[in-house]
Parts: C-alpha cells; structure tokens; sequence
C-alpha cells in the first residue's frame, strides 16, 4: 500500500479527526501529505500501533527543526506529530525536576522553570520541541557546560514501534533500576519510540552569565585560545567560527558565581561582547532552511585544530567547539557533484584526523550508498538488532538509524 | 574433569581455572551475603583475546557465563545462579593508556577504581566517580552497576564518565562501543550498556573521563541533633543554589560503631548526626560558600560546624563516612547494605518512616547516606544464621523499598538490582516497561547466556505481582 491508499486506511482505522492533509512535505526526497496529531499518549500508542498492522511507516515531528538527520528513510507515509503532546505538566521547583510533553517548547520550558530559579540543560533554538531536541540529542555551543540532553533526562515515557507504552527512569536525580533505556530513546531519531513525555533534572540558574569575544590572528591561534578557555571551570560555552575569507572569531560565555566568573574573565584575552553572539555560532550548525550541506566531526580537542583547518581549506564555514569534541563545518554547495566533493573532502579529513564524521545534512542522493553516522560494523550490527526488537515491523522511519555496511 | 573445564584450562592453563568445591566457596556471592549459588568454574582472563575464547568455550558447552569484579557488588550481580563459569576480570588490570591533554584514559576491567585517580593525581587529574569501596571495586564491576559515589552529586554516576567500550559480546565477537570523544553519532550503545550489570557482555575495556583536580577544596563537618535536621540542612543547601561536591550524612548508631572502631574520627557520639559538605572549584568562589553553608546549617539547629584546616583534617572528616561500612562488623555478623533513592525533599519523613519500620520488625539499622541526592542506606545488621531475624531483615527490607516507592522514589540509586531487588522491579514498572526492557537485552543476548536471571523478574511473576503497576506516582506519606 502506498500514497493515498495509505493515508484512506489510515483514516478508516483511526478516524478522520485523527489525521491531517496538507501540501506535500518533503524528508530526503520522500513525499508526505498527510500528519498523524494524536492529543495524548494513548492516542499515539494507537496511531504507532496502525502504522504497524497496516504496513505503514511513520516519522515522528516536533517542530521540524532536525529532520535531516539520519540516512534516508526506506519509506514513509505519514508524520506522526507530538505537537498536542506539549504541556508542562510538573515541576517541582524544591527538587529541581520537572515533567513535559514531548511537543512543548524548548522556550516554554524554559520560562517555566527560570521563572523559580532554575535552568533547562538543554541547548536548543527556542521553538525546537522538547521531544525533538531529545530524539535528535540536539547540542549547542552551551552544552559545554550542560552535558548533553541525555544527562538532563531522568526519566521517559515513550510508545515502542509495537505501539506499547512503556517507562523508563524515573524522576529522582540518581536511580539504576533497570536497564538505562533512555540513554537508547535518546538520540534514536524516533526509529526505536516516540517520546511521549520527559522528566528533566534542572540546574540552578547561574549568579552570572558573561559573554566574551575576540578576533582571532588565525585560524591556529583561535583554536589554541579555545581550546585555553574551554579549561576554565566557569566555561558554559566555548566556540571558534567562522571562515577562510571573513576571519575568525572566538566566542566564551562564562557562567556561575560573580566572583568566579569575574576571576576567570580577567585571566582571558577576550572583550566582552553582546549574548546574541552565541546564536550565530549556533547557526553553522542549523540545517533548517537550507540546501547546504553540513558535516560534524568528533575528534579528540588536540586534533581539532587539524581538522578545522581542513575544514576551512575545503571551503566550509567551521564552527569548533573543543569542550564538546567537535567541529562542524557547513559547505554551500550547488549542485550534486560539489556536495559530493566536499563530502569526500569531510571524509578525508576524518580519516586523516581520527574523527567520526556525521552527516547533519545533505541531499538524499549524497546520503544514499553511505551511512550517514559513519557506524562500525558491529554498530550496525547491533543498531539493526535494537531496531528489530523495538520496531519489528519497521513503523518508525526504517533505513533512518542504520545505513548500508 | 568436564569437557568445559577440560576448554577452560586449555584456554588459560589450570592455575587460572578454579573447579573444585572448596575453591568455589568464596565465589558463591558477592558482597550481598543473602543470595548463593555455586558457579561450575571460575576463571581468570589476562586479555579480551581470552574472554572471547571462554565466552566460545561457554557456548560451545551450553554453559551460561558470569562477569566479575572485585565481588564488592551489593545485590547479587556477580553470582552464578544457574551455575555458569565466572569470568574473572581482576587480572586484566592494565591501564593501557593516559591521555593527559585529552583528559582521558583507557583502562581494562579490573583496575582498581582508586588505582586510577593515584595513577594520573602527577598529571593534576583524577576519576570522579568514587564508590565507598573504591578501594577494592574495579572499574569494570562500576560499569556494570553504573557505580556511584559520594561525589556523584556534582560530578555525575559512572554513566558520565564512560566515552567508549571494548566488550566481548555473549556471541564471542569484541566489539568497540562509541568513540574516545564520548560523543555517540547514532544510537548511544554506550549509554545502554553502562549499568546492564553484566548482562549484556563482557567489558574487557573502558574509556574514561579524566577530571582536573579542583582549584580549591573545603570540607565541613555540621554536627546535628538528629537526622531529620542535617536532612533539612540538606535541602537549605540545594535551595540556596549552592551545588556542592558531597552532601553525606552518618546517624548516631553508624557514629557510635565509627568511633569503636580503627576508623574513629574524633566525632561526638552523643550527636544525632554528621553532615560532611565537601564545596569544590576555583577558590575564589569557595569562601562565600562556606559562609552560606555554615549559616545555613547554624540554622538547622547545627551544634557545631567545623571546617577543615588541612588534607589531614579532611581524610579525617571522609574516615567516619568511608569506613562506615568496615566499622559495621562491630555490630553483627552480617549487614545487609539497602540501597534506594527518595525525592530529596521528602528524606526527613521517609527517615522516620524508616526507623518505624526498623523498630517494628526489631532490627538493627543504621543510616549512612548521600544525602544530597536523595540517595538512602539503611544498613541492617544481622546473623544470617538466626533463620527468625533473617526473615524480619527481609520483611523490613522490602517495607523500606515500598515506602520509597510510594513516594515517588526507586529501589536501586547506585547498587543495581542483580537477583536482589529483581523481583521488587513489579513495584516500579508494568509488564510493558519490562517487557522495553528484555527487548534490550535480547538484541545483544539472544539466547540468554550473559549472567541470566538477573535484573528482570520471569513474565509471569512480573504480571501476577503487579499488573497495574504505573510506577513512579508520588503519594504523600500519611
Ligand atoms: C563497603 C561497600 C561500599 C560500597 N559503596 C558503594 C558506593 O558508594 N557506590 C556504589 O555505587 N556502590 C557501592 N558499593 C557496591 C559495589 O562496590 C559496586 O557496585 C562496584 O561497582 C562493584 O564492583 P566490583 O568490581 O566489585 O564488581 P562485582 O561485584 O564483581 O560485579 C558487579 C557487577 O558487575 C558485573 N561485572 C563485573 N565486571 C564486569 C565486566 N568486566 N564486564 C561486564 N560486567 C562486569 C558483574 O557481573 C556484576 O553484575 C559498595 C560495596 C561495598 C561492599
């Protein structure tokens, strides 16, 4: 069954309120026209449920924001949309947790908990939804000093491939009772679960934030100052970006007690510069929007400076964060055959550099043939073994977790 | 001699294979004394080329197969239940590689966890987590279990601190999980298997973070009336924004057994309760603190706060806390070392509660604990050969984590739930939230020869004991 025909089975099995038509929206070249939007989690057990019976496939969306990760799903019919999935529903300021829907807002999350103090460790552009920021394990300059999502997750609740319902974790800060299963839902793209819900552990808002900035001579001399300031204790993020032909500019934001922040400040050569600072560095990263294509590499700090400047030569915009192990760099590629050298190019800088390349965004025609994750075949392996015990009947965007070996 | 243990001596020779009676004894369980069961053999690896081979060898003999440590483990991972070969990591203690300016190392299985911070202390680093018996558990036991500490608190559970694995599968292939970098590119296989407590595989290597050691250190010692108020002294902390390294409180009982024994640390034992606070960073930020923290506890009815003057002042401070559990063999033969979490503002009733049920089953308890995280031990101390006292233990035992459960807390916050709490797991989780679980488990041991009967109770049990469980509701205590 596919296209239309789909969609019809789907409205005689879930009922016309629950799916939605609209123009065709495209993920890796796959055309979808139609949205599941169950309104609470048994609804969406339901809608995962008739994927499977009905030999459908489905990609989960929260907001949108981080579609083009993963390799190119084999099939899809249908999105299955946590937007109704969105309130936040607990908080419990005295323990620093709170509860939320996998549709809320990242901005209203963090409203919600500033507003008593706390912090949200999650760093996420302000309308990415809680469960995409979680399924994509988003990470932004700031997670330097958050961790990643999966640290700020204490417990989930997620509808299986099979369309059960299931927990895992809990909401008190440390607990080992079980298998850590979120730390699998976390970063799964929605090929396993889809999240229905989260329990976050907070941190208390900082005394003091403080954002530095500073010109770099070079490239070299850049990441060496990064790399200095991403070993300060105060650091919550610490970025060099830019590219060949505009310069490059190091980006601190420094964060905690007044006192501390102020010592570790004066110890840096950096100027203080406005927060909006750290937003463009984010945007290197950000596929949304854009046909560019954007690699991630995963290096050890002391060959990130090798890798960025291989980046740079290939023509790409870098933005390096040596606290996170990472650089990204984003190509503005045209046609097939330049995102087919850049993406040889990012190849070769990987292998030269040790680094795990992943593929944030490219045309599908470029992912296909490659795994985008750059996985080993034992995590292959074992990625298509999770995949057949969680999602048996292929329901959750197949072919997205684990490429061709 | 079997045809397996004819394999496992040509794998290791047979000064590495124990399987006569006697030299099984001490292998029948691990530190949690309640549960025994004899293993067929126990051997002792020198390489991940060895564990494949045994692991083979297992396989091929139909045999199941069990990872040790150091046999510290409080809820019964390391046991052989259905009589399998333990595989015996001890050996492969190498720490194959420090990379100072990448702040990590790689380390096999049976390093010693303190081995490691004394290791890389000369290039100004250490390893965070730091479990109470960090003196004998080993890095590949803290894996499993997801050990933590007391400095978990600021620094994270072992979880935190694991970038990449080398594991020998229950299918005999080595695999390498994630990357030096720590940072997963598609599912975090790392992130699953930390805390699987041996039941997905053999760890046969590990890569680790590599903290810098603080600028600045300062522990405090806040003498208490009585445990209740240290517990509110606790929660004064958190609301303050303050996130120190450690919140640790000892009861009067554990207070009393310290000061009788070699660990004595000079602390009143007519007081209710200690709270040590341990603040870390730059040690411009460090005096503030302090003063917060003294203030704070002053007015939780605190008799006496003291400050560490010097390294020797502090160990002295840590001697009552980490040499607790030692000093508990002063009062019985036996302890049985509880292990639950509870939402940190709750900890003063579910205290009392605690002592309730202590005193009605007529047991003998003592509190040592990671306050800050909610984190409890209830440390009952018995004679298990007093069959009449070893039932209250258990009934009192299970009270406690139905209590914890109640209020919205859990069974197990750092000693995993190995034969131990496996069957308590229905009062968490519903048949569903298991059956994620088993699927898991299934995708890296189809055949169920990784240490089995671990963890999740059979089906059947799970659904006859609690069908409607939904978990983690909080109920306020009456
Ligand atoms: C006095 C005392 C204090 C303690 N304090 C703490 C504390 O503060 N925090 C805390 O978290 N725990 C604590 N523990 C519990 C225990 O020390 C930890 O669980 C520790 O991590 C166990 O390590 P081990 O080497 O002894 O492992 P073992 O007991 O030998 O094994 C534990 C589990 O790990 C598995 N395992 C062992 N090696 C491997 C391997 N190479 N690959 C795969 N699986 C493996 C085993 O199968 C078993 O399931 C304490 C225990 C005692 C006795």
């Amino acid at each position: 069954m596919s296209g239309a025909g789909s969609v019809a089975a789907l409205e005689r099995e879930l009922g016309a309120d629950a799916l939605e038509r609209h123009a065709t929206l495209e993920v890796d070249d796959l055309e979808i026209s139609a949205t599941l939007r169950p309104t609470d989690g048994e609804a969406l057990s339901r809608s995962v449920a008739a994927l499977g019976r009905l030999g459908l496939a489905g990609i989960v969306r929260g907001a949108g924001r981080h579609l083009a990760i993963g390799n190119p799903p084999e099939r899809a019919d249908v999105f299955l949309a946590t937007d109704r999935l969105g309130e936040v529903d607990a908080f419990e300021a005295s323990e620093g947790v709170c509860h939320a829907g996998s549709g809320a807002r990242i901005a209203d999350l963090r409203a919600v908990v500033e507003a008593e103090g706390w912090e949200l460790p999650i760093d996420a552009t302000d309308d990415t939804s809680l469960g995409g920021a979680l399924a994509a394990a988003v990470l932004g300059p700031r997670s330097h000093g958050f961790g990643a999502p999966r640290d700020a997750v204490l417990g989930l609740e997620v509808v299986l491939g099979t369309g059960e319902r299931a927990r895992c974790g809990g909401r008190v800060v440390k607990n080992v009772t079980g298998y850590d299963l979120a730390k699998l839902y976390v970063g799964s793209l929605g090929t396993l679960a889809v999240i229905e819900g989260a329990w976050l552990r907070l941190r208390p808002r900082p005394e003091t934030t403080k954002l530095l900035a500073a010109t770099a001579r070079d490239l070299d001399q850049g990441c060496t100052l990064a790399h200095r300031a991403s070993r300060c204790a105060t650091a919550r993020a610490v970025a060099l970006w830019g590219r060949a032909e505009g310069g490059y500019e190091c980006v601190v934001e420094l964060a905690g007690d007044a006192a501390g922040v102020a010592h570790e400040a004066v110890g840096l050569p950096l100027e203080e510069a406005p927060a909006e600072r750290l937003s463009r560095v984010a945007q290197v990263q950000t596929a949304e929007g854009s046909d560019d294509l954007i690699v991630r590499l995963a290096a050890l700090p002391t060959r990130l400076a090798g890798i960025a400047r291989g980046l740079a030569e290939a023509g790409a915009e870098i933005a390096v964060h040596p606290g996170l192990c990472l650089a990204y760099g984003r190509f503005a590629c045209v046609d097939a055959e330049e995102q087919e050298r850049a993406l040889g190019a990012s190849e070769a800088i990987a292998r030269r550099g040790e680094a795990g390349l992943r593929i944030e965004r490219a045309s599908a025609e470029s992912k296909r043939g490659r795994d985008v994750f750059a996985a080993s075949p034992a995590e292959v392996r074992l990625t298509r073994a999770l995949k057949a015990r969680f999602d048996p009947q292929g329901s959750l965007a197949p072919g997205r977790a684990a490429g061709p070996t | 001699m079997s045809d397996l243990i004819g394999a496992l001596h040509g794998i290791v020779g047979a000064e590495r294979c124990l399987s006569r009676a006697e030299e099984l004894f001490v292998y029948e369980c691990d530190a949690l004394t309640l549960d025994r069961a004899t293993p067929a053999a126990v051997v002792f690896p020198h390489s991940a080329g060895e564990v494949q081979e045994i692991v083979r060898a297992c396989r091929a003999h139909d045999s199941s197969f069990v990872p040790r440590g150091a046999g510290t483990g409080l809820s019964g991972g390391a046991t052989a239940l259905e009589g399998g070969v333990v595989i015996e990591c001890s050996r492969m203690n190498r720490i194959r590689e420090v990379d100072a300016p990448n702040r990590f190392a790689v380390v096999e299985p049976g390093v010693v966890n303190s081995d490691l911070s004394k290791a890389v202390a000369r290039h100004g680093l250490f390893y965070a987590p730091d479990p109470s018996s960090q003196l004998a558990c080993t890095i590949g036991g803290n894996v499993a279990e997801n050990s933590g500490g007391p400095h978990t608190l600021k620094y994270g559970t072992t979880t935190n601190h694991v970038r990449a694995l080398e594991v020998v599968l229950p299918d005999g292939e080595l695999v390498r999980l994630g990357s030096a970098t720590g940072v997963p590119a598609g599912y975090d296989l790392v992130g699953a298997f930390v805390g699987s407590e041996g039941t997905l595989g053999v760890v046969t290597a590990a890569w680790v973070n590599l903290e810098e050691l603080p600028d600045g250190v300062e522990t405090l010692l806040a003498i208490f009336p009585d445990v209740v108020s240290a517990c509110r002294a606790v929660g004064g902390i958190i609301d303050a924004g303050l996130v120190p390294a450690a919140l640790e409180i000892v009861d009067r009982r554990t207070i009393e057994a310290v000061e009788a024994s070699v660990y004595a640390a000079g602390l009143p034992t007519d007081a209710g309760a200690v709270l040590i606070i341990e603040l870390d960073g730059l040690r411009v930020s460090l005096p503030r603190q302090v003063e917060r923290v003294r203030e704070i506890a002053a007015g939780e009815a605190a008799s006496g706060i003291e400050v560490a003057r010097d390294d020797a002042e502090r160990q002295r401070f840590w001697r009552a806390r980490k040499g607790a559990f030692g000093a508990m063999g002063r009062l019985a033969p036996d302890l049985y070392v509880h292990d639950a979490v509870v939402p940190r503002t709750v900890l003063p009733e579910v205290l009392t509660a605690i002592c309730e049920i202590a005193d009605r089953h007529r047991i003998k308890l003592s509190n040592v604990f990671h306050a800050g995280d909610g984190n409890l031990h209830p440390n009952i101390s018995f004679d298990r050969r007093d069959a009449d006292e070893r039932r209250r233990v258990e009934a009192a035992g299970a009270e406690i984590l139905e209590l914890c459960v109640k209020v919205g807390g859990v069974i197990t916050g750092e000693h995993g739930i190995g034969t131990e709490k496996r069957d308590f797991m229905p009062l968490l989780f519903g048949p569903d939230d298991l059956d994620a679980m088993r699927r898991l488990r299934l995708a890296f041991d189809p055949e169920g020869v990784c240490n089995p009967g671990k963890v999740l109770p059979t089906p059947r049990f799970c659904a006859e004991a609690n069908p409607h469980a939904r978990g983690y509701d909080a109920v306020p205590i009456e």
